[in-house]
């Protein structure tokens, strides 16, 4: 009598996904391969709900966004460019969700700042600087601060000095030129520490490389 | 990179005109190691500080419900960020859905009172009966499952490029 033949097993499926690359992953995907899909979402949905929350201060909104990443990211799977790296194409689609979730924010998000502010207060004062605030603290300030920063600012400077991407992977990101990266880059800097000394004048001790010290 | 060397390299965070030098790459990984030179630099510099700022520890039980919850937007329709409306021309296409759903419930009664007319019905009775009827004919009957089953109805109506077709089971009465 004839052995039966294995037709299909998930098991397997998972781990021919599991040796491709992120590359071929995509290629899969535009090919309409629905494991892939959940094979991406395993791979990259931490770092997503890291920039997504880093961007948009708030857990919900952040699930929100990396949801409607994925679902957008299967809808517009023929439409991958090769010549972006797989990372650079779903940041770019994330970033753009969190601008839009930033622009519809708008006042209500102004209304919430003093609530805010009261929390952060609590941080420990005795500290001298914002460097010894412990990473909660500081994340906290940064979410308020932040509401001081046009939504492109806010992109660039999450993206460039909290996720550590390199000013041509931002450029990519956000579909502009590196020159405008780094001038929002410096603007953004430039309005966050207006807005530590104005807010926290305990932590803004900045005193820049004119002071001497960092000269080069 | 030296505690020293990553000093030298702030000038360029206080101008916009001077390119990004490749060390500040390392100088940013030894930041986020060391944190005495931390302190000095948020000291001369509070935004570096930020360079710190917490991550979200997203776990196996996080990225399940991302994979939950991509698996039943796709199914149930799609939500877009900051609950805006759903994508353009949906609503007209709900509309229009709902409007042929309604039509379709409508379809019995209109069947009934102008079977001559409009709609063609046959039962279908496979072991034979009073009202035995052949089964109809070509793709219709052949891309329908469960015709064989004794006692169904067909109705179809339309012309020949475009037609609703709907098989009830008399079982249902209705």
């Amino acid at each position: 009598m004839k052995s039966p033949t294995l037709v299909h097993s998930s098991t397997r499926e998972r781990v021919r996904l599991s040796e491709l690359s992120d590359r071929d992953l995509l290629l899969a995907l535009a090919a309409g391969d629905e494991p892939a899909l959940d094979e991406l979402i395993a791979r990259k949905s931490g770092a997503l709900l890291q920039l997504a929350w880093r961007l948009v201060g708030d857990r919900e909104e952040a699930r929100d966004i990396v949801q409607l990443t994925f679902l957008r990211a299967w809808e517009h799977r023929l439409r991958y460019d090769e010549r972006f790296s797989p990372n650079t194409w779903l940041y770019r689609i994330a970033t753009n969700l969190g601008i839009d979730l930033l622009r519809s924010r708008g006042a209500r998000q102004r209304q919430l700042e003093p609530v805010r502010s009261h929390f952060v207060r609590l941080a420990d004062s005795r500290r001298s600087s914002v460097g010894e605030l412990e990473d909660r603290e500081v994340t906290a300030i940064l979410h308020e601060l932040a509401g001081a920063l046009s939504e492109r600012q806010r992109a660039v400077f999450v993206l460039r000095e909290v996720e550590g991407l390199a000013s041509a992977e931002v450029a990519d990101v956000l579909g502009c030129q590196p020159s405008t990266v780094r001038n929002h880059l410096f603007a953004a800097r430039k309005i966050l520490r207006r807005e530590l000394a104005a807010r926290y004048p305990e932590y803004a001790v900045g005193r820049g490389p004119e002071s001497g010290k960092a000269a080069p | 990179m030296s505690c020293r060397d990553w000093r030298r390299l702030l000038a360029h965070r206080f101008d916009p005109e001077l390119p990004v030098p490749r060390e500040w790459e390392r100088a940013r990984e030894h930041l986020a190691g060391c944190p005495s030179c931390r302190r000095e630099a948020a000291a001369i510099d509070p935004t570096l500080a930020f360079q710190g700022a917490a991550a979200w520890p997203a776990g196996g039980e996080e990225v399940e419900a991302v994979r939950l919850a991509v698996r039943a937007l796709r199914r149930t329709g799609r939500l877009r960020a900051g609950g805006a409306g759903a994508r353009p021309g949906a609503r007209r296409r709900m509309a229009f859905a709902a409007f042929f759903a309604a039509l379709l419930a409508m379809l019995p009664a209109v069947v009934d009172r102008h079977a001559g007319e409009l709609v063609r019905a046959a039962a279908v009775r496979s072991g034979g009966g009073e009202r035995a009827a052949p089964r109809p004919a070509g793709p219709v009957a052949s891309a329908i499952d469960g015709l064989d089953r004794p006692l169904a109805r067909i109705y179809e109506w339309g012309a020949e490029d475009l037609s609703v077709v709907m098989v009830v089971d008399e079982s249902l009465d209705v």
